[in-house]
């Protein structure tokens, strides 16, 4: 038996095989975010146990040559179908967090209480309908308790600031996990027990994905441009930076500082400051010395980009559908890496954060990102249905494959030119 | 046998339909551009009477060739015979022009089988000329047609605006493609 995890505080830690840097990126945000540290990436050396992503090439030999190596280790499989023969735990892709977590916790429980672990054993596929079969998996029956909150995810999996205090989660609370994963939904037989997860993000943690815009500069600039476009008069801003105008009727933002220090302011809080907006005559000319006029959306979209920095704005919900109301005019802003991508994922489809990251095979941070930029010009919510969601991609006659292939060289063409 | 695929630009007269082509395509386009001798004659001084034809060769061999459509209205019958296979339409619409809603409708229309077998992404030129209406006033417009496209603002002279409207085109078709660039 391995000796890094002997006492219950201590994380788990776990080495992972055949996954490419993506999935293994995805296990360390969802270990580190969403499991609080209780399971942590490690080197193989040092590992308590290892993941064996059985669908990758020479998986059999990589596991073989892993168990000769590690023979006390345990070893979970991951695969999309059931290994025929073999005694390790099998975890079926895609992976479903709670069995993920209820696995990892039966082993972490063995290596408290040196006892057999017993991981209940599925119906043999061979005796079930072949759908069923590759749909259910059953949950070994197991209590998560993971410390809890600071800042959490609330009952419908929004992010919320103080949440303090020992309580189980709600039953559908892991659902926040599962969209960090492919999409396969939880069976009955999977949720008896509902493990109580609970999610604690500590400040330190809450402030590498969450922010507040009400307490920096671009809170600031979309409470004055709100402010106008109702009054429809040019609003003044002033606060630890030079004079600010917005302009509502042409859409635009004079700015007497250059914008390099407006970025740069954008990152400090200024929440509390000595801040004020003014409403302008109509007609009142713009000061005559210095300063430039642009767009107020590039501004916004620009200032919102480093003010956000691949956070999400507090309140938002990861696992809410996200509702575009349409395109952002990408020709003409700074370019968010993917944005294409999800804009189109979301016009064509209302999705959630996390799905969204799971279906584009993208980093969350992007997504993040994506969201907080729409954001700030309104463009996207969580409630409101826009007419036309349901509208789905149009069918082609070409097959689908032959259609990707195409429009990954069309891509690949288009790109290698713009080098 | 090698493949072909067809992309489609469209728009009124003067909106950018031939520079756009000229501007990714891997050959100097093949216009049929003739002087203008109707009312055309007022916004340029050469138009095309059937079509422009450009291309980009892709790897494997295969070629996406870039038609663009007559922008004179009496040359609606080739309409149908470009978009035939067809994988999706770039509309480019002039923002100077009197009524651009007006033009957006009428290809809207005329596309219309197209489009919903395809996809769509619209193109707004000149807005440094004319900035209105603006991007949102065009989504706004699009609206009760159903249609989600892409629409942004573009100067068809640039490479890297062209290339935005077509990647649009083509995440709109479709939107979980994966990509590695």
């Amino acid at each position: 038996m391995q000796t890094g995890i002997k006492q219950g505080t201590s994380p788990l830690q776990i080495y992972i095989v055949g996954m490419d840097q993506r999935a293994r990126n995805m296990l360390q945000l969802f270990f580190h975010h969403m499991c609080h540290n209780d399971y942590v990436l490690a080197n193989e050396a040092v590992a308590d146990i290892s993941i064996v992503d059985m669908d990758a090439v020479h998986a059999e030999q990589i596991r073989q040559k892993h168990t000769n190596k590690y023979p006390d280790r345990p070893i979970i499989l991951a695969s999309l179908l059931k290994p025929a023969s073999n005694n390790d735990v099998f975890l079926k892709k895609p992976i479903q967090p709670e069995e993920l977590i209820s696995i990892l916790n039966q082993i972490k429980a063995s290596f408290l209480e040196p006892e057999p672990i017993s991981i209940p054993q599925t119906v043999p596929p061979e005796n079930k309908h072949p759908a069923e079969s590759e749909k259910d998996i059953p949950l070994p029956l197991v209590q998560t308790n993971m410390a809890m909150s600071a800042t959490a995810l609330n009952t419908k999996g929004v992010l919320v600031e103080k949440s303090k205090g020992k309580h189980a989660a709600p039953p559908n609370q892991s659902g926040e996990i599962i969209s960090l994963f492919p999409t396969a939904k939880p069976n009955a037989q999977t949720v008896q027990p509902q493990p109580k997860i609970s999610i604690e993000i500590q400040d330190k943690e809450k402030s590498s994905f969450l922010y507040n815009p009400e307490n920096y500069l671009q809170g600031y600039i979309q409470n004055a441009y709100q402010l106008a476009q109702r009054e429809n008069r040019n609003v003044s801003l002033k606060g630890p930076w030079r004079p600010i105008i917005i302009m509502p009727e042409t859409r635009e933002i004079w700015v007497e500082q250059s914008h390099a220090h407006l970025y740069a302011l954008a990152v400090m809080p200024v929440r509390g400051k000595d801040i004020s907006t003014e409403l302008l005559d109509k007609g009142r000319p713009l000061p005559e010395k210095g300063g430039s006029v642009q767009s107020i959306e590039f501004f916004l979209w620009k200032l919102a980009m480093r003010t956000a920095r691949g956070r999400i704005p507090v309140g938002t919900d990861l696992r809410a559908p996200v509702y575009l109301s349409h395109w952002p005019n990408l020709s003409r802003l700074m370019p968010v890496q993917n944005g294409l991508r999800i804009a189109a994922l979301w016009t064509n489809q209302p999705v959630s954060l996390m799905e969204t990251a799971t279906m584009l095979a993208i980093a969350p941070k992007y997504v993040f990102s994506f969201y907080s930029v729409a954001d700030a010009l309104g463009l996207v919510n969580q409630q409101v249905k826009n007419s036309g969601d349901e509208r789905a991609s149009p069918v082609s006659s070409q097959p689908e494959h032959e259609r990707r292939g195409l429009f990954r060289k069309i891509l690949a063409r288009l790109h290698r030119r713009s080098q | 046998m090698e493949n072909h695929y067809k992309l489609i630009f469209a728009g009124p007269v003067g909106a950018g339909k031939t520079t756009a082509i000229r501007t990714i395509s891997d050959i100097s386009p093949v216009t049929t551009d003739a002087f203008a001798t109707d009312m055309t004659q007022n916004i340029k001084e050469t138009t095309t009477v059937a079509m422009d034809y450009g291309s980009m060769q892709l790897e494997g061999g295969e070629f996406l060739h870039l038609y663009g459509t007559p922008g004179q209205e009496r040359f609606n019958f080739m309409w149908d015979i470009l978009t035939e296979g067809g994988i999706g339409l770039i509309l480019l619409l002039d923002n100077t022009r009197s009524d651009p809603f007006q033009d957006m409708h009428f290809f809207l229309n005329s596309f219309k089988e197209f489009i919903d077998s395809t996809q769509l992404a619209i193109g707004i030129t000149q807005t440094d000329r004319c900035a209105a209406p603006r991007v949102e006033q065009y989504h706004e417009e699009l609206k009760p047609t159903g249609l989600k496209a892409p629409i942004f603002e573009i100067d068809a002279r640039q490479r890297r605006d062209v290339i935005v409207l077509i990647e649009a085109l083509l995440f709109s078709l479709t939107p979980d493609l994966k990509i590695s660039l």
